[in-house]
């Protein structure tokens, strides 16, 4: 797929135009992606759920299910975890260990959890441990 | 602990235990043994030793994440594991004579000294870099 980018002249309205013979379903993504303005898209069950990254507190694989945990509710992606990682890259969320993605901006404080690993505890007194071998990301992002 | 983890753990942790054996062996040998002398087969035992009580960190294996308390617990059983290990490769190979009460406190005691010493310089920096992330985690979403 080519991707065009022209400048504006003064006055005139930022767009996005889309030239295609067919919607295909690669279109559909990326439509679905520009519509949601990078909200994720979750289950509860039948429902769906659009869903702000700023609502989410962590991210965990469990039994190769992706759950999102928010401060009253748990919601299932259809996503994997490396997705969303790409997804949530350049936000606040950080791969704490090989199963979760933690929001940083809903830690409450941490601390140490034997053989250098940290438990964080979060706003919604959840606790997520911070494994070992991710202690070094969390330093560089916090700039220690 | 994933495997991964737990390998690290136990390559870092082989040469922490053979300084800590080497260092309680002559520390020993000094208070109950000054005329003792070293054979090649003694350095081999040492790091024999030292392999075998690193394998006592297969406690700590877990596919899962653990949490803090399921730590503690397993660190609970890892000691007596390594106390049994070390007393009976010291009896063994005649490192102490397991009939005589104070070579087996003697050489108890050294051996909880360092291992005492090695979790206490591990808590302190773990708790010196969790108060650092506290500040920079505070000052980054302060507003």
């Amino acid at each position: 797929m080519k991707i065009v980018i022209e400048e504006l002249q003064d006055g005139e309205e930022e767009r996005i135009i889309i030239k295609c013979r067919e919607m295909s379903d690669e279109l559909l993504r990326v439509l679905a992606l520009l519509k949601s303005q990078g909200a994720l898209i979750a289950y509860d069950g039948n429902e769906i759920h659009r869903i702000q990254p700023k609502e989410i507190y962590y991210i965990e694989v469990v039994d190769n299910r992706t759950f999102l945990y928010c401060a009253d509710k748990v919601l299932e992606s259809k996503q994997k975890l490396y997705e969303l990682e790409s997804c949530l890259f350049n936000s606040d969320f950080l791969r704490v260990s090989k199963s979760v993605l933690l929001n940083l901006s809903k830690i409450k404080s941490m601390s140490p959890a034997l053989n250098g690993r940290f438990e964080a505890t979060l706003g919604n007194h959840e606790k997520v441990i911070i494994s070992r071998q991710y202690v070094r990301d969390l330093k560089k992002i916090l700039g220690i | 602990m994933n495997a991964e983890e737990l390998l690290k753990t136990m390559f870092r942790s082989f040469f922490v235990i053979t300084t800590g054996a080497l260092t309680s062996m002559f520390v020993f040998c000094l208070i109950l043994y000054p005329e003792a002398r070293f054979t090649l087969h003694d350095i081999g035992r040492i790091l024999l030793m030292a392999a075998f009580t690193d394998l006592a960190f297969l406690i700590f294996y877990s596919g899962k994440e653990l949490g803090k308390k399921q730590m503690y617990l397993r660190q609970a059983v890892h000691l007596p594991v390594l106390l049994a290990i070390v007393l009976y490769l010291a009896g063994r190979w005649d490192w102490v004579n397991l009939n005589r009460v104070n070579e087996v406190f003697v050489f108890l005691s050294l051996f909880l000294v360092v291992y005492a010493v090695v979790c206490a310089i591990t808590a302190y920096q773990d708790k010196k870099l969790a108060d650092r992330l506290n500040r920079s985690l505070r000052e980054r979403y302060r507003s």
